[in-house]
This record gives structure tokens, sequence and C-alpha cells, in this order.
């Protein structure tokens, strides 16, 4: 995909979100602003130079490179890492991070990961009975 | 100023500050050891554990971790030809010709002695000058801050060699989701989706780790590691000859970096580079270098370091970060109860002269850890970025959940590592959406207030001396930005 057109989608969409949503707060006036008049009006801009970047995209052919299995697959990983902790308790979903995210390297090496998990688990436990109480292990 | 200076040292002195600074300035120099993991995404991991501890335990904190890895980057330079940190490439340049001529120690000494001169030299200056901007900055009303907000967004886009449309366009969105949360004036709560968690707006720890950290992560994980050990006999001592070129190329360093610290976006690579190019143009050695000139690792490492303390003065006179790790300091004053701006000085003089003897007792931890540590240093880099990234998510995590025990943060670390890593593929700059967004809320309630002031009449944007300053600089820099463009069309 050219470079400038994936800018200017970009940054258009989150212009466009923004705009909308600030339309549902009171505008006001100029000498006296709602809550919605200085966010809208830096989604317009935003939007116009989302514009301006898509039509750049008829002269610029750079286009979008780079890898995109293992960024995606990462952030799925801290994301279910999060829901993991949030239902299963933080000492899980870490484990769970450690492992997949190391998982995703083509130097995986299963012994030092599981070595990682016992030194992190037990370190998440000595924090939690003398310096954290609270911590949802 | 001895009063002052005096009452700095009461704070930074204090054993509590003095174990937090030695431990912070020995990380700082790991960080700045280990290839893939700066400066910036250190200070967002560290953030969190700073929040129980005073606000200036904290900064001290930061900062040492800041200064620190500039120290740092050095050392793999000078040895391993392998930068620790991108502003010490121009260290590897002469850096690791001399080491491989055998005269590693000298380089080493070099670069310590150079970063410790342009360290201790720029905390006067801040001394003097921080406090003296501070009194310009009482001049300043809510539309020299806009104007100055505005100026700041458009430098940094500059001089971080990006185009200024895409910065001012990113630091704007960056300012979008700075302003989520409720609103000061009416408390109507905006783009909070109806969540109680982004009531008070997104955690600034979990944006910051999200843009930098994870999108460090993201970059490195599919590159190869490249370990390469130093098994040579390093001799520590340099020679006389080897202190007198060290000294007047340091002082170069020192006020080409102090000066180009100054200005937003200027940044200590930048530094780096143009000390560098100065000192191989004027240096009686000029044609060593390249060869092994000690000149050639004493300018940029004066420089980067002088850089790295100078970019205080704005911060802490004006409330203006100019670089990202700036920025996250900005964040995390404001996360501690202080608005950085002119009153800082004056209402928080511990804060500011417990910052700045800590630098100086600092720069004397680094010199001290730096020689007898070298070896240690070099052994850390033996560890495989496989072993060293889960642990530094992990850390991401916890961090971010220690700071208000919610999960949900943890989600949103991963939501911002995807629009770091689009920003990443699209060239799009982090560090002006992390301005924007540290200084989204600021950018507003002043341009708010202008306008309330003004009755809506947009001149009084131009009605000062130092508004009309400000928009003179503006038009230069977008009529620099046009040049730039028509040039490279060409």
């Amino acid at each position: 995909m050219n470079k400038n057109l994936a800018t200017g989608i970009f940054l258009s969409l989150f212009g466009l979100l923004f705009a909308s949503m600030s339309l549902t707060y009171p505008l006001g006036s100029i000498a006296n602003m709602g809550p919605g008049l200085f966010p809208l009006g830096v989604s317009l801009i935003i939007i116009c130079s989302g514009l301006i970047f898509c039509l750049l995209s008829l002269k610029n052919n750079d286009v979008v490179k780079g890898f995109f299995k293992i960024p995606f697959t990462l952030l799925l990983i801290i994301l279910s890492s999060g829901i993991i902790s949030n239902y299963l308790g933080l000492l899980t979903g870490i484990n769970f991070l450690i492992l997949s995210s190391s998982m995703l390297h083509r130097k995986f090496n299963i012994a030092l990961t599981l070595i990682l998990i016992l030194t992190v688990s037990m370190l998440m436990l000595v924090l939690k009975q003398f310096i954290v109480p609270t911590l949802p292990l | 100023m001895i009063d002052n200076l005096l009452l700095g040292f009461s704070i930074a002195a204090s054993f509590e500050n003095l174990v937090y600074l030695t431990a912070s300035v020995f990380l700082g120099t790991l960080i700045g050891i280990l290839p893939g993991l700066g400066p910036a995404a250190a200070i967002a991991i560290f953030l969190p554990l700073t929040f129980n501890l005073g606000p200036v335990t904290g900064i001290i904190i930061l900062a040492g971790l800041y200064y620190g890895s500039q120290y740092g980057g050095s050392t793999t330079s000078i040895l391993l030809n392998t930068p620790g940190e991108s502003s010490s490439v121009m260290t590897c340049i002469d850096g690791n010709k001399m080491a491989k001529d055998g005269r590693a120690g000298a380089a080493l000494f070099a670069a310590a002695f150079s970063s410790f001169i342009a360290g201790i030299i720029m905390v006067c200056v801040i001394a003097v000058v921080s406090p003296a901007l501070s009194g310009i900055a009482f001049k300043f009303g809510p539309a020299e801050y806009t104007l100055l907000m505005l100026f700041g967004f458009m430098s940094v886009t500059l001089l971080t060699g990006d185009n200024l449309l895409k910065g001012l366009s990113i630091a704007l969105l960056g300012t979008l989701f700075g302003i989520i949360g409720t609103d000061i004036n009416s408390g109507i709560e905006r783009f909070t989706f109806d969540s109680i968690d982004l009531i008070n707006g997104i955690p600034f720890v979990a944006v910051a780790v999200g843009i930098f950290a994870v999108t460090e992560i993201i970059k490195n994980i599919t590159e190869e590691d490249q370990v390469t050990q130093y098994t040579e006999n390093i001799n520590l001592f340099p020679s006389k000859e080897d202190i007198k070129r060290v000294i007047p190329a340091a002082l170069r360093g020192t006020a080409v970096g102090g000066f180009l610290g100054l200005l937003p976006g200027g940044g200590i690579t930048v530094s780096s580079y143009a000390a560098y190019a100065l000192d191989k143009k004027i240096s009686k050695n000029r044609k060593e270098f390249g060869n092994g000139a000690i000149e050639g690792v004493a300018a940029p490492e004066a420089a980067n370091n002088a850089s790295a303390q100078s970019g205080f003065i704005p911060l802490i006179s004006l409330g203006l970060p100019e670089n990202a790790v700036m920025s996250l300091m900005l964040g995390a004053l404001i996360i501690h109860g202080i608005v950085p701006g002119p009153m800082v000085i004056q209402n928080h003089p511990d804060l500011f002269w417990g910052l700045l003897v800590s630098m100086i007792l600092g720069n004397f931890i680094l010199l001290i850890l730096n020689f007898p540590l070298v070896r240690i240093w070099i052994y850390f880099l033996k560890i495989p970025y496989y072993i060293l990234y889960p642990i530094i998510l992990t850390a991401c995590c916890l961090g971010v959940y220690s700071i208000s025990n919610n999960v949900n943060d943890i989600l949103l670390i991963a939501l911002f590592g995807a629009i770091g890593y689009v920003f990443l593929i699209l060239d799009l700059s982090p560090v002006t959406f992390i301005l924007g967004f540290v200084l989204g809320d600021m950018f507003e309630d002043n341009f708010r207030r202008s306008l309330a002031i003004s009755d809506g009449d947009f001149s009084i944007f131009y009605k000062s001396d130092i508004a009309i300053t400000l928009l003179v600089l503006i038009a230069l820099l977008i009529s620099t930005s046009i040049f730039n463009v028509n040039k490279q069309d060409k």
C-alpha cells in the first residue's frame, strides 16, 4: 500500500472518529468554548491533513514496508495476557506473557524460558508476601 | 545561589536519595550499554516505580537513568563498535579505532572524562540560565503559551527531520488523546466511551510504554543477536598528551551540545554529530579523525551529555519538553502534582536545586562507576535479546499495572503498542505524538483561556512582543519546511 495513502487514511479515520464524537458535546462560541469545540477544530485540521496525504499519494510511490505477523501476534499476546490476568490472576497472565512472547523468537529455548517463568513467579510471590499484599496473583 | 546549592546538597546527598541516585545511574549505564533498549523506553518502564517515592526522588532517579544511559552507550561503541544508543554512533568511528590500536583505556577515559566535564559545566549553566529564563516566562500569558506549544510541536517535528504537516498532524492527534477524560471547564466526560477507567484520562505510562517500549521490542525482535566479546586487556590510564587533547575538545563539545540541547528537538544525537563535525574541521589533529583521534571521542561524548542535561532548562523554566525523554519527565512531574513552568523554581526549590546537585553527584558516581566496572558492563552484553525482551515486557506490564492496580491498563499497552507500530511503518514521529499527548490539556486550556480573555478576538495571538516573536519563529519554521520540500523535489 502507498505510504502517503496509508498515512492519509490513518489520520482521516482518527479525525473522523474524534470529530463525530465532538459533535455530541456542547460547542459553545469562540469566546466561551464548550467541551466539543476545541476537539472538533483539531479533528477537522487532522482530517484535512489526512486528505492532503491521500492526494500526495498520487505523486509519491513509497510503499509501506514492515513485518506484520510478529507485531500482530505480540500485540495479541499482550492483549490476551491482560484478559487472562483479569480472570485468572496476574501470575497466570504474566507467565502466559513470558512463555508466548518467548516463543515468538526463532531462538526460543524452552529450558531458559521455564527458568525465567520460575524466577518471575517467585519474585511476584515475594512481592505479594512482603511489599504489595494487594497484588491479585 | 550558595544557599540554594546547600539546600540542593542537603536533599541530593541524603542517604535515601544517594542510594537511589547510585542505583539509577548504574541502571542508566546498563541501559546505555544494551542495544535495543533506549532511554525513552527505559524511563517509561521505570516511571511507575517512582510514583510511591516523593517527586524529588522520582525525578532524581529518572534524570540519573537518562544521563547514565549517555555514559553507557559509549563503552560498547568503543570496545565493540556497537553503539548502545544512537547518540553514541559518532564515538564508534575513532573510539573503536583506538581500541583496535590497543588504546581502549585512553578512549574510555576520553569518553568518561569529557562527559564528566560537560555534565559539571551544564549543571552550572542550568543553575544560572533556568532562573533567568523563568523570569521571562512570567511575562507569558495564555496566548503566548499557546504559541510556545505550537512552536514546540513544529520545531520538534522539523529538527527530527520529519515532514512539518505530518509531524503537526501527529502532535494534534496526540493532543486529542491527551484531552480524553473530564473537561476541567464543564465537568463533561469526553471520548471516554462511558468507561470509568478513562474519566481521569488515559494513563500516561501506558501510552509511553506502548509507544516506546513495545514498539522498540517489535522493531528488535526480528533482528539478529550480535554479541561480540572484547577480550583484550584494558589499560585505563591515559597519557599526559591524551589529557591535553581531551580537555579543549570536551569544552567545544559541551558548547555545541549545550546549545543544541536547548533547542526544541535539538536532541542528543544531532549534538554528537555536530560536535564531531566541528572538531573534525577545527581541531589541530583533524587529520587523525577517522583513524583514532582522541578528540573524535571526547567531542561527541561531551556533546551528548551536555545536550542531555541542557534539555532540562526549557523543561524546568518554561514547562516545554524538547524531546521524548523530556516529555516523559514532564509527564512524571505532572503525575507527582508539579506543573512545570516558571513557578517551579520558586514553588519547589527543593526539586530544582535537589535535581541540579544530584546531577553533579551523579556525574561523580558515573566517573567512578565507568572505569572499574567496564568488564561487568561487557558481561551484560552477553545476555541475548530473546531472554531480555520477555523480561522487559513483563516489567512493562507489571509497572503499568502497579500504578492503579487496573488490569485494563495492560490492554492499553497493547493498543498504544499497535499505534506505535503504525507510526513506525508509516514513518510518523512518536515523539511529536507523546509531546501532543502530554501538552494536550495545557494546549487546550491556554487556547480557550486566550479567546475567553479576548472575547473571541484572535488578535490576542499577535498583541504582545513575545507573541509576535513566537509568530515570526513559527513563520520561519514553516518557510524552512517549504524550502526543504522544494529542495527534495528538485
